[in-house]
């Protein structure tokens, strides 16, 4: 605290005129109300402590609170301190209390009976409120089925036309050089070809008559001959040849 | 740090003790209650308002006192419990009564008016109707420094306010007064 005397100096070079004013209390406080007041702060804050611990015994009971009275009887506080300290000493634990009420649920307060599946609370999803759960969009078989076959024979379509064209200029391109190369060509280049071309058949021909002759060359004997000529009239032999000039050897028979 | 009395650290280790809890808490209250009521009554007015700030004020300190630390004297700490559910109180009485434009509480002057030998020609009673025109940080300081005589250095630690801000409030609400009392 600071002295009266510098706090008056400080007021007087403020405001002389507040400083002149009287000091004096003009509120009063009824009889002995410093003597008892002691008792009802004790015996409130000990009120509070039991409407508190009856709360958690009975929440419901706690909406109806006491509301404190300032009508007090005539005597009381003269008695109040006494009262007051009674009620303190009463104060209990919920503990302490249950353990007198009935001691056997004490131990039973922490004993959970229900259980849970295990792993229940690590696996539990919380879905968050406002947010729905989207789900992954469904397509039916039969639909894209239809729509893979669709793509197929697209596809495969595609495929053969683009095989077709590329075959078609493929030939063209093919013929197109060919007709360039001819008309590059000399013609000697050309009877040259065609000359080797025809050994070549001539080669072949040999090769061919070397090989298996009796095999490709029919056996004409008399009785096949007269066999094949059966069908045919003498007058038509007659005029082949003739027409052909064939002259005939005659025979002893 | 300030410097505890030896009797209030006597109080305040007896209370931590289970056998000497309520016979220190009631000489805490003994020693402290009509220091601690003034400060209310003069900021709540009616006596049965200051009661029950009183009664939750030492309630609060019943609470608290257990993990009171030395940082604070318990005196100091007491009044800012005490300044902090009066400040409450009347903001839940402005909640329920109609305040004026001017944003001062009718419902103080109201309730100065029927005070018992409420004379407005008396000095002292015009002086309460000044303080009540004044806002409300300027009524605390002036009453902490006027009435309680309390220095600046422990009003800061009450209000938690600097010093400075502490006087300048100071001289406002005196010069207000002033001004006040000479045209009322």
């Amino acid at each position: 605290m600071s002295s009266d005397q510098t706090i008056l100096s400080e007021l007087q070079a403020i405001s002389p005129a507040v400083a002149n004013l009287p000091k004096t209390n003009p509120f009063i406080v009824p009889l002995n109300y410093f003597e008892t007041s002691v008792s009802n702060i004790i015996n409130h804050i000990k009120e509070k402590q039991l409407n508190e611990e009856n709360d958690l015994l009975n929440p419901i009971l706690s909406i109806e609170k006491n509301k404190p009275s300032f009508e007090i009887p005539t005597d009381y506080f003269e008695t109040f301190e006494n009262k007051l300290m009674n009620k303190i000493r009463s104060a209990q634990s919920v503990d302490d209390e249950l353990s007198e009420i009935a001691p056997g649920l004490i131990s039973l307060r922490n004993d959970n009976p229900f259980t849970v599946p295990k792993g229940y609370f690590d696996s539990t999803v919380i879905a968050m409120p406002g947010k729905k759960n989207r789900l992954a969009k469904v397509f039916q078989m039969k639909k894209m089925l239809r729509y893979a076959a669709a793509a197929c024979i697209i596809g495969l379509i595609g495929f053969l036309y683009v095989l077709i064209k590329a075959d078609n200029s493929a030939l063209l391109v093919a013929s197109s050089s060919n007709n360039q190369q001819a008309e590059e060509l000399s013609l000697n280049d050309m009877v040259v070809y065609l000359e080797q071309m025809d050994s070549i058949d001539h080669d072949n021909d040999i090769e061919f008559s070397n090989g298996d002759e009796v095999n490709l060359l029919v056996d004409l004997n008399k009785e096949t001959i007269k066999e094949l000529l059966n069908g045919i009239p003498d007058k038509g032999i007659q005029e082949f040849i003739e027409n052909e000039g064939i002259t005939l050897e005659k025979t002893s028979n | 740090m300030t410097q505890h009395s030896s009797e209030d650290l006597l109080l305040i280790e007896g209370f931590k003790q289970a056998n000497t809890k309520e016979s220190s808490f009631t000489l805490i209250v003994k020693k402290y209650q009509e220091r601690v009521y003034w400060q209310i009554h003069r900021l709540v007015i009616n006596h049965d308002d200051a009661n029950d700030v009183m009664q939750n004020v030492f309630i609060k300190a019943w609470n608290g006192l257990e993990n009171f630390r030395a940082d604070a004297q318990l005196f100091t700490w007491l009044y800012r419990i005490a300044v902090n559910e009066s400040l409450s109180f009347i903001e839940q009485q402005k909640r329920r009564s109609s305040i004026a434009l001017d944003g001062t509480d009718l419902n103080l002057e109201d309730k100065l008016q029927s005070e018992k030998d409420f004379d407005p020609n008396k000095a002292v009673w015009k002086l309460q109707q000044a303080i009540q025109q004044l806002p409300e940080k300027q009524r605390v300081v002036f009453n902490l420094r006027y009435f309680d005589e309390m220095g600046y250095e422990e009003m800061s630690e009450v209000l938690d306010t600097s010093v400075g801000a502490l006087k300048a409030s100071y001289h406002y609400a005196v010069k207000k007064i002033e001004d006040f009392i000479l045209h009322h």
